[in-house]
């Protein structure tokens, strides 16, 4: 027993090495939005094109990634596949993905998505879902984490919801209809083209004010006049002239 | 013994019932404190030492902790900024600088006392305004060998020279500098403080006159071409201000908490229009400018509108407000009750020769009874009349005055002739003026360095100055090219 402390004591004064670097296993997972919460999830990136001029034909969602362990002195792949059951966007019709990697020296990098405006957006939403793959340079995949909204993560998957699909605002007849006048599918996306809002809330954190929106009537009147001079009237889905009261 | 136990412990419980309670119940007076000050109002000018001695009572007076709590104090880059309490000192007796930002409002200042022994505070209720020199005044902008700066003249006449400068001494003002603004917009930004040159302006600190922002800030979106001339708000009846800048009117929805100013004011017809910087106004038209361009007088839409339109045509009043070929020179408020005055003034030129012509505007008119297009008539017997810097008109009479060189004429509308009513000494020319309650303001400049001279000039009942002198001269500046009252 005596010798028992002895040797105890003897280890309680052994000095612990501690190595200055950590070198961890090499992941990389997406950034998840955690005020996405309530917009889709959190996992899940919306976009949409309504509230982009009629020329863009395409534009691109960056999706946030992090690595762990150590940087590198040179860019390293990242695998990104399609999961296809999980998927209803179309490639090369709604989407194309390109070749990505994590630059050396970084720790975080962003993969562009390139979205296209097809026809068919205007009636539909599309849904997009990526996984990072394990590969050569990440071999691993991150465990689950519990996040924000209370469920399990691995933070591999990210889904980007998207449409070029109008919706009538709910406070166009009751409020919006002083400042734009009567509603039409045409007028909104004008309007959406302009001021790159295709949404007016009257209600709520966010409300606009009655100063902002005057400004909005105001910029969108104008952009209307410069429009019908340059092309003719801008007539609706009814045949009618578009007015800005 | 179980039953010993059970006895033994009825009684310890009889016994306890027995317990004298030796709690004081006697009632005390709290300590009840009372801070009296001389006054409940104090003015200091800021960075200069404050002192405030209370006399304290109480049942103890040595048991108290003080501060001295000063609110709002806000950002003065954020005009919606609620403003935090701010603890100055802790002392019993207030006796330091105060660093406070200058202010128009007071600020409230409490003095706290807390009977560190109870907790309790006590207060006492105060008011604190901390004012510079440069919150009220006259703005001169003086154009300088190399550069254009700002000057400051305080209403006890005292002068400080290049103010701007000294605020801002990695901005300077560009050569091209033109035009100082201070005006009260009656919104939530307060009183504007500006200075316009070539492509673009800032607006001023109005107790520092540092840069606060770029004039485009003042603009939910940028302006097209950013070229500012003035701001004006020119009857309560408008919803503006109304900034005219690069030949479009953009309106300020004061009335409705704005703070920015919006978009361009549509065109009133496939016209277009290219506003000159001047606005009138009143009880019918809120707001009239002219399009410099298609020389037609329009109008704010009224109510909300952010849309101008033009008159209607009409051929019975004095002339056709749609039709006057000529260059606007001015356009300013004159004859009248200050708050609804009937009679503005518009003051043309030919584009051909320097004829110059005096046309009435009645913004509470109509198009029968009360015209909106009153009076118009040829500039006669006024010398010169075409080269003024600046035409001022009296609310009283109907007189207008302008200034040619070394000159300050009166013209008489009526007799529709001018006469000179005070000459400096030749050379000595007259590069700015402004009225404010019944007295000129006008900058000279000699063409020598410290050759600018400010005057005071009085007027009589008459028209004429009172007395034929100035009440009031201050020298020593540059060439003053523009001046403005600000009322910090």
């Amino acid at each position: 027993m005596k010798k028992l402390l002895v040797i105890l004591f003897l280890t309680a004064c052994s000095k612990d090495q501690i190595s200055e670097s950590w070198n961890g296993q090499q992941s990389v997972y997406f950034i998840y939005n955690t005020n996405a919460v309530y917009s889709g999830g959190i996992d899940s990136v919306s976009y949409t094109f309504v509230e982009k001029s009629s020329t863009v034909s395409q534009d691109t969602v960056w999706l946030p990634v992090h690595i762990t362990g150590n940087q590198s002195g040179r860019d390293r792949a990242i695998d990104l596949a399609v999961v296809a059951n999980k998927t209803t966007a179309i490639a090369d019709v709604h989407y194309r993905l390109l070749s990505y990697n994590m630059p050396k020296d970084s720790f975080t990098t962003r993969l562009g998505i390139v979205l296209l405006r097809d026809v068919s957006l205007r009636d539909t939403s599309v849904v997009l879902t990526l996984s990072l793959q394990p590969g050569k340079d990440f071999p691993v995949l991150m465990k689950d984490t519990l996040m924000a909204d209370g469920a399990y993560y691995n933070r591999s998957q990210a889904r980007i919801i998207f449409t070029d699909r109008l919706i009538k605002p709910g406070n166009w007849d009751s409020y919006l209809v002083i400042f734009f006048g009567a509603y039409s599918e045409t007028k909104l996306r004008f309007i959406a083209s302009v001021l790159g809002i295709a949404t007016f809330p009257s209600e709520g954190p966010n409300a606009l004010d009655y100063p902002t929106l005057q400004y909005y009537q105001n910029a969108v009147r104008n952009a209307l006049l410069a429009y019908n001079t340059e092309n003719g009237p801008l007539i609706d889905e009814n045949g009618n002239p578009v007015v800005i009261p | 013994m179980k039953h010993i136990l059970n006895s033994l412990f009825l009684v310890i419980i009889l016994f306890t019932g027995c317990y004298k309670d030796k709690g004081n119940y006697d009632y005390q007076p709290i300590n009840d404190i009372t801070a009296t000050v001389v006054k409940d109002t104090f003015h200091v000018g800021q960075f200069d030492t404050l002192r405030i001695s209370p006399v304290i009572t109480g049942r103890d007076t040595n048991r108290l902790s003080f501060e001295w709590r000063v609110y709002p104090v806000t950002d003065p880059a954020n005009p919606l900024d609620p403003g935090r309490i701010e603890v100055i000192s802790r002392n019993r007796c207030f006796n330091q600088p105060i660093t406070l930002r200058p202010a128009t409002n007071y600020y409230n200042l409490d003095f706290v006392a807390k009977d560190t022994v109870t907790g309790v505070s006590y207060f006492k209720h105060l008011y604190l305004q901390v004012t510079t020199a440069f919150q009220t005044g006259w703005m001169l902008l003086e154009q300088k060998q190399s550069n254009v700066d700002i000057s400051f003249i305080s209403p006890d006449y005292i002068a400080y020279n290049s103010v701007y400068s000294a605020s801002n001494p990695t901005m300077p003002l560009p050569v091209t500098a033109r035009q100082i603004i201070s005006i009260s917009t009656q919104s939530l930004i307060g009183t504007l403080n500006m200075v316009y040159f070539d492509g673009g302006g800032y607006t001023l600190d109005n107790t520092s006159l540092q840069v606060l922002a770029d004039y485009t800030k003042l603009f939910y979106a940028s302006p097209a071409k950013v070229q500012p001339y003035n701001m004006i708000k020119p009857s309560f009846y408008s919803y503006g201000p109304y900034a005219l800048c690069g030949g479009k009117v953009y309106g300020l929805n004061g009335m409705f908490a704005s703070k920015l100013f919006g978009a361009a004011f549509t065109q009133p017809d496939s016209l277009g229009y290219t506003a000159a910087p001047f606005a009138a106004g009143g009880s019918s038209f809120g707001a009239i400018f002219f399009d410099q361009a298609h020389y037609r007088f329009m109008y704010d839409g009224g109510g909300t509108s952010t849309s101008l339109k033009v008159f209607p045509q009409n051929n019975t009043m004095a002339y056709d407000l749609n039709n006057v070929p000529k260059t606007m020179l001015t356009m300013k408020v004159g004859l009248g009750w200050e708050l609804l005055p009937t009679n503005w003034y518009a003051v043309f030129k030919n584009e051909s020769d320097d004829s110059c012509f005096l046309y009435t505007l009645n913004a509470n008119g109509d198009f029968n009874t009360f015209p909106v297009a009153a009076a118009q008539q040829p500039i006669l017997n006024s010398p010169d009349v075409h080269r003024s810097p600046d035409y001022l008109f009296s609310s009283t009479v109907k007189q207008m005055y302008y200034a040619a060189d070394n000159r300050l004429y009166v013209y008489d509308m009526a007799a529709n002739q001018s006469r000179v009513i005070y000459q400096f000494a030749n050379g000595e020319n007259i590069t700015a003026l402004k009225m404010m309650n019944g007295v000129i303001t006008l900058a000279t400049w000699n063409g020598q360095p410290g050759g600018g001279t400010v005057y005071y000039l009085p007027i009589a009942a008459t028209g004429d100055i009172s007395e034929n002198t100035y009440t009031q001269r201050v020298s020593g500046f540059e060439k003053i090219i523009a001046l403005t009252y600000k009322v910090g």
